[in-house]
């Protein structure tokens, strides 16, 4: 029995040797105070933040009173957007930041350094609730993490007047803590960063209390006007941007938006390409392609207010309406050639320069966008560009600037030859750059802002049209200017003057298309492109037609109503977000 | 032109020996089994292979102390080719961008644009994931008897090591779009990617067994034991992109900055301890008891254990003194009933703790990648064992001398503190609503099974058989807490599968019947315009509140939508048929699903052809069956790209019309063979052979079929789903038809 016992004992030893507690800790995740024990823990958990922006994204204004583009955006189409379509009420950016700040309290790490994140993290929250705020109106606020059974989820929304107050808050503690005043890669978030947020935000809030009366708010405008020049005037005086003007005229505006690297004297924050890295952006893919873009393009009362070079309104020429493409780019802010494609603009294939006039694959009206996009035809056929993307940059502090004083009524000639005139010089503009205009333009009046007859604020809003044209500002300028008509502004192209004969775009003899209507013109000339302008193609309504039958400008898809409506000023809170949180009140008339 | 990137047939090969044998204290066994099956791809195969080894031993080493010891290792490896055009997985990938009448080449034989984006990649065939699994698994026991085998004590330990090597490949692969010029698709990838990951399992049990029989009636049997189980997972990873030239096959070849090392660690340990009772008196009353009480390391420490008791008895009526009934008539009458409950702690490890999972960024921060972490996911506020509670009936009965024999079991089962997600929070929660031990289910089923088994003759019998069994179960939510009923989560009466959906009322005539109708717009579209044209679907009012739409999506205010279907298989069965007869045999066996109901997703493209993607393949049976002004009694409604892409505010939202009856038989198999008589087998030394002919999945019908031909009824599941993919129903590796010949050999 002896030798049973001693085998049954180390069996049993054997079988439970390998045996060890219930308590298992996960080795390839960290732990809480290891995150939040270091300043590399903060950096590692502040770099979640980032998502948060923009990123690559070049198609912003994809739905704004500029572009027309491939189908009509439902939320304007007249009775076509509902409740049950809105989206965006997405809050969990903001769990992860509010878990951030309110964790963010380990005495292991100097105080300074701890406020430091935290700023950055306020920062990122300011963001946030700026982009629901212009959204959605009224949100609720909320400062912390909220556990699952905390009767605040079933919160109403709180007013606006709450939020934007603890945005500023946020943007205010941000300016004071973020200790990095200069970043050479462009990438991160610094200082004069923040003050450029704050500047864009008060900007955004006090043109919208001063002009949505509805609200009742007019009173407090005036208070973010100046915190928006205030925090402006921050970066002009100790942020050490100045605007671009390498590459030459003629090429140093577009090189802001095309450089592999941020132009670093301008760009303040961008979203960075690089192919060794294996990061890109879809700009060629998007803006150069018949199925995966929107085939966006610029109408032609929007280019209009591109400026002459000596400074006057090109619409002052009364022979505007019947001018030709290759006749009306001629001659004009040096910023139109950068942005659109015109006259000799040439890209390449193959290592070759191929001449590259307006193509009407990819565009409706003719001006056809260039800002984003690269020469090279390599990068079409994917998500394969590597130029940066500018989130911020100096020349919308300027404007920001400007327009806040202009609508303070304080602009004076000094700041004027500081703002505007710097950019318009650039563009090549040679008059009006050092003294505030006094004319007014009435075409400026008359298709864009009716109720305003201060010829400041006339030309700082086109200037920042022109300036900030595609780069994600353009809808909700129009939201706080509140101008939500311009949306139903005709798309339309350029001036044809008449069916069937080829027209040469870029004037280097070649024919590039011909309009028509029924029949293609047989024989076809080789390389030229025939659109049918046919009131109806195959029993359907045709949505390319010229404006007067056989003649005129081109149009893009009247057939769909664009509707504006004041309802549109916010969007509807989806209506599942309402069934789950019925406390929330609807946005009015929606 | 278009070039076909598939096969219409493919080969296969199994081989498998054994060595066995056996002396009077030892046995062995070695068997080995290779097998290998060609892809179905022209180009760029998805081969797999599989090699199995097996050694087996035992060794009485003293009358009460027996060693045994299995063996077993395998080797899988599987190659799944990729392309580095747009999205990487190629059953999916099928119905994005397989277009029907894109041609692969230029006619200089370099590759198209599209070619090279799509199908063109395999023809170049470099871009793949090799898979290669190892798994080694050991099992030593040891049984010991003693007092006359009435006490035994046994023990036994297990290891397995499961090694996965996963490379990836993805290099850029050239076309040409001018003569001469070559451009290249996949430049933003060109990467190597070798992933390691081992998996190291140990498990043992020790348990004492004590039997007796007392008073030539009382039959016991104790059992009582201690299990423990643990698993170790680590994995290492690298991906590194710039490959210097194509062929390149080692990551030092990489000269890119996009390097991404990932690690990866999870360790689980349970346990348990077990015993069971067994009583039978005279063979007639027949008890069991059972106990579980288990530990769990991915349970918080106070709610770690679980006890979970079972009891069962049986009771053989044909042994009592007062059945009188010929064993020729009825051999066995058996009345059972049970009642207990199990545990399921089959959740993932650390979930009651926070976890900050740090990975690299997809931004460029200060000129690098650098890493990144986040908030932890939210924690449940308790974590325990599931516990599945059931009550089962049964009945055994043989008659007619054993040549009929029946089972049949009805049962309920109530999973308490089921492990699932909670209610939807509102949105400002901002992270997704923890997943706990949040329902309750209660399923009501039963299963029968019935078998006949006779022979015809005496002299060469004709021996047949005929198996039928059939099963059916439903499972109803009983507790959830769901006040407002909202149909996304789970409500309290529930039946599991239930599908909501319109009731379609047929298609718009023309405009005056569009302008009467409940308006359609806003909530779905027939176009991207909104505009509806006669030929688009009519979705009946059923609130009459003149609008069609999703109401408050709760129960009580479901918009105009209903129960329609339920997606849960119901009457499950199988019919296993056989014969013999002078050496030859024959067997079949047929299985399916007696209902069941299937709304074809968003993404079916290989359903819904160009009314999903309006680059989709036409399915044959689209042709003739879509609405125009002269064919309004087509199944399909006026063509419409991406009606059904969408899933909420389109046209072919979920409806009665489409919705399908995947029920189906199959035969799943048929075999003939015929045994080589011994004289003839007994001259090659053989003890016996014997050759047959069998075919796997030659036969099934659906009701499907009458509507589509062009998926199997058994392919409507999610798309990709052997790789984790939810997008789309029924891109999927396709269910093969095979036919085999074999021999059989035994020395």
């Amino acid at each position: 029995m002896n030798k049973i016992k001693y085998f049954l004992a180390v069996c049993i030893c054997a079988a439970f040797a390998a045996c060890e507690p219930l308590d298992q800790e996960p080795q390839s995740t960290a732990s809480k105070s290891a995150v939040f024990g270091s300043e590399n823990g903060l950096q590692l958990f502040a770099n979640s933040f980032y998502t948060i922006l923009p990123g690559t994204n070049t198609t912003l204004d994809a739905m704004s009173d500029y572009l027309a583009v491939k189908t009509v955006p439902t939320f304007i189409q007249e009775n076509a957007f509902a409740p049950s379509q809105s989206s965006g009420w997405t809050w969990t950016d903001l769990r992860n930041i509010n878990y951030f700040i309110v964790n963010c309290t380990d005495p292991k790490v100097p105080i300074d350094v701890r406020k430091n994140y935290i700023g950055i993290a306020r920062f990122f929250r300011a963001y946030f609730y700026f982009e629901k705020v212009k959204r959605f109106g009224d949100v609720p606020w909320m400062g912390k993490p909220l556990d699952i059974n905390d009767p605040a989820l079933y919160n109403p929304q709180d007013p606006r007047t709450l939020v934007l107050d603890s945005v500023l808050a946020d943007l205010n503690y941000a300016c004071e803590n973020i200790k990095t005043t200069n970043d050479a890669t462009r990438s991160t978030v610094t200082k004069y960063v923040a003050y450029a947020l704050k500047s864009r935000i008060c900007l955004f809030e006090g043109t919208f209390r001063k002009y949505h009366t509805e609200l009742n708010l007019e009173g407090t405008a005036d208070a973010w006007l100046q915190e928006a020049a205030d925090a402006a005037q921050e970066v002009m005086t100790n942020g050490g941007y100045s605007i671009n003007n390498t590459g030459g005229a003629g090429s140093s505006y577009r090189l802001v938006f095309t450089n592999p690297t941020p132009i670093a004297n301008e760009v303040m924050l961008a979203s960075i390409c690089d192919a060794s890295l294996g990061v890109y952006n879809d700009a060629n893919w998007w803006w150069t392609s018949g199925t995966y873009g929107a085939k966006a393009s610029f109408i032609r009362t929007f280019i209009n207010t591109y400026l002459n070079l000596d400074g006057t309104p090109f619409t002052d020429n009364p022979e505007w309406p019947t001018m030709l493409f290759k006749d009306e780019v001629k001659n004009r802010d040096l910023r139109l050639k950068q942005t659109i494609r015109l006259g000799d603009y040439k890209r390449i294939s193959g290592g070759n320069q191929v001449a590259a006039p307006p193509l009407f694959t990819y565009t409706f009206t003719g001006y056809q966008p260039i800002k984003w996009t690269l020469d090279d035809t390599f990068y079409d056929s994917g998500a394969l560009n590597i130029n940066s993307i500018s989130l911020f940059r100096y020349a919308e502090v300027l404007l920001n600037f400007a327009e806040a004083k202009a609508e303070l009524g304080t602009l004076t000639d000094a700041e004027w030859a500081q703002t505007v005139g710097v950019l318009r010089a650039r563009a090549g503009i040679t008059n009006g750059l050092s003294t505030k205009p006094t004319l007014v333009d009435s075409y400026l009046v008359t298709n864009y802002f009716p109720g305003i007859s201060d010829p400041v604020i006339l030309e700082v809003r086109r200037e920042r049209g022109i300036e900030l044209s595609l780069e994600g500002f353009r809808f909700s300028d129009i939201l706080r200017w509140k101008r939500g008509e311009l949306m139903q502004m005709t798309w339309n192209g350029f001036y044809v003057p008449e069916l069937v004969t080829p027209m040469d775009l870029n004037e280097d003899g070649v024919l590039d298309v011909a309009f028509y209507q029924g029949d293609k013109p047989n024989p076809a000339i080789a390389g030229v492109t025939y659109v049918d302008v046919s009131e109806t193609l195959s029993g359907k309504v045709n949505s390319q037609k010229l404006k007067n039958g056989n003649s005129g400008e081109l149009t893009w898809m009247t057939e769909i109503s664009r509707k504006w409506d004041d309802k549109l000023y916010y969007y509807p809170i989806p209506q599942a977000d309402r069934v789950a949180n019925p406390n929330l009140y609807q946005n009015p008339d929606w | 032109m278009s070039v076909s990137s598939d096969k219409k047939s493919n080969g296969s090969t199994d081989n498998n020996i054994s060595i066995a044998g056996s002396g009077e204290y030892s046995s062995f066994l070695v068997s080995a089994r290779y097998n290998q099956q060609d892809g179905l791809f022209r180009y760029n195969s998805d081969d797999y292979d599989m090699n199995n080894f097996r050694a087996k031993g035992s060794i009485q080493l003293f009358p009460w102390l027996r060693v045994d010891n299995n063996a077993d290792y395998s080797l899988m490896s599987y190659h799944n080719p990729i392309n580095v055009g747009e999205g990487g997985g190629i059953w999916r990938n099928l119905a994005d961008e397989g277009h029907p009448s894109a041609t692969m080449l230029n006619p200089d034989g370099s590759i198209t644009f599209a070619g090279a984006y799509t199908v063109g990649d395999f023809y170049y065939g470099k871009n793949g994931i090799d898979t290669k699994k190892q798994i080694f698994r050991n099992t030593t026991g040891i049984a010991t008897n003693f007092f006359d085998n009435k006490l035994r004590i046994n023990g036994d330990f297990t290891f397995r090591n499961t090694n996965e090597n996963i490379e990836q490949k993805r290099v850029q692969v050239p076309y040409s779009t001018v003569a001469g010029e070559t451009a290249y698709v996949g430049t933003a990838t060109n990467d190597l990617m070798f992933d390691k990951r081992e998996t190291k399992y140990i498990a043992t049990n020790i348990y004492g067994e004590y039997e007796n029989l007392f008073l030539d009636k009382h039959s016991v049997k104790i059992l009582a034991g201690l299990n423990y189980e643990q698993s170790t997972y680590q994995r290492l990873a690298a991906q590194r992109n710039g490959l210097i030239f194509e062929d390149a096959t080692d990551i030092n070849l990489a000269l890119g900055q996009a390097i991404t090392p990932t690690g990866g660690y999870e360790r689980w340990n349970i346990l348990g301890g077990f015993s069971r009772l067994n009583y039978s008196f005279e063979d007639r009353y027949l008890l069991e008891v059972n106990a579980r009480y288990d530990g769990s390391s991915k349970f918080p420490s106070n709610q770690r254990f679980g006890f979970f008791p079972s009891v069962s008895a049986g009771w053989r009526i044909n042994n009592e003194s007062f059945w009188h009934v010929s064993p020729d008539v009825v051999s066995d009458l058996k009345l059972r009933a049970s009642y207990g409950s199990l545990g399921n702690g089959n959740i993932g490890s650390y979930m009651f703790q926070e976890n900050f999972v740090i990975s690299q960024s997809s931004l460029i921060l200060g000129g690098v990648r650098p890493q990144r972490t986040s908030r932890p996911s939210v924690l449940p506020e308790g974590l325990t064992w599931e516990k599945a509670t059931t009550a089962n009936l049964g009945l055994d009965l043989s008659i007619l001398s054993n040549r009929l024999s029946f089972t049949g079991d009805a049962y309920i089962r109530n999973t308490t503190d089921m492990f699932t997600v909670g209610l939807t929070a509102p949105a400002v929660f901002g992270a997704t609503v923890p997943k706990g031990n949040y329902a309750d289910l209660r399923t009501t089923g039963w299963e029968l099974s019935i078998n006949w088994q006779d022979k015809i003759g005496t002299n060469k019998p004709f021996g047949y058989n005929m198996r039928v069994t059939l099963a059916d179960n439903k499972s109803k939510i009983t507790k959830y807490n769901n006040p407002n009923k909202l149909i996304t989560d789970y409500y309290v009466g529930q039946t599991i599968g239930e599908i909501w959906g319109y009731e379609t009322e047929g298609f718009f005539i023309d405009q005056d019947d569009i302008d009467s109708h409940a308006k359609q717009s806003p909530f779905m579209r027939a176009s991207p315009t909104g505009i509806w044209y006669p030929g688009d679907i009519k979705l009946r009012d059923l609130n009459g509140d003149d609008f069609i739409n999703i109401g408050q999506n709760t129960v009580d205010d479901p918009g105009d939508r209903k129960i329609i279907g339920n997606s849960a298989p119901r009457y499950t069965y199988g019919i296993t048929l056989g014969a013999d007869w002078n050496g030859f045999f024959f067997s079949t066996f047929f299985q399916g699903v007696g209902k069941q109901q299937w709304y074809p997703s968003t993404e079916a493209g290989f359903f819904w052809g160009q009314y999903n993607r309006p680059y989709n393949n036409i399915p044959a049976w689209h042709i003739g069956n879509m609405w125009t002004p002269e064919n309004t009694d087509a199944y399909l409604p006026r063509l419409v790209g991406r009606a059904a892409s969408s899933s909420t505010a389109r046209e072919l939202a979920v409806q009665t019309k489409y919705l399908q009856n995947v029920a189906y038989i199959r035969m799943k198999n048929i075999q003939l063979g015929y045994n080589i008589p011994h004289t003839l087998v007994s001259k090659i030394k053989a003890s016996s052979a014997r050759v047959y002919l069998s075919g796997e999945n030659l036969w099934s019908y659906s009701p499907l079929y009458k509507i589509s031909k062009t998926l199997d009824v058994e392919n409507t599941v999610a798309s990709d789903a052997t790789t984790g993919g939810t997008f789309g129903d029924g891109n999927n590796y396709p269910m093969l038809r095979s036919f085999s010949f074999g021999i059989s050999l035994s020395y």
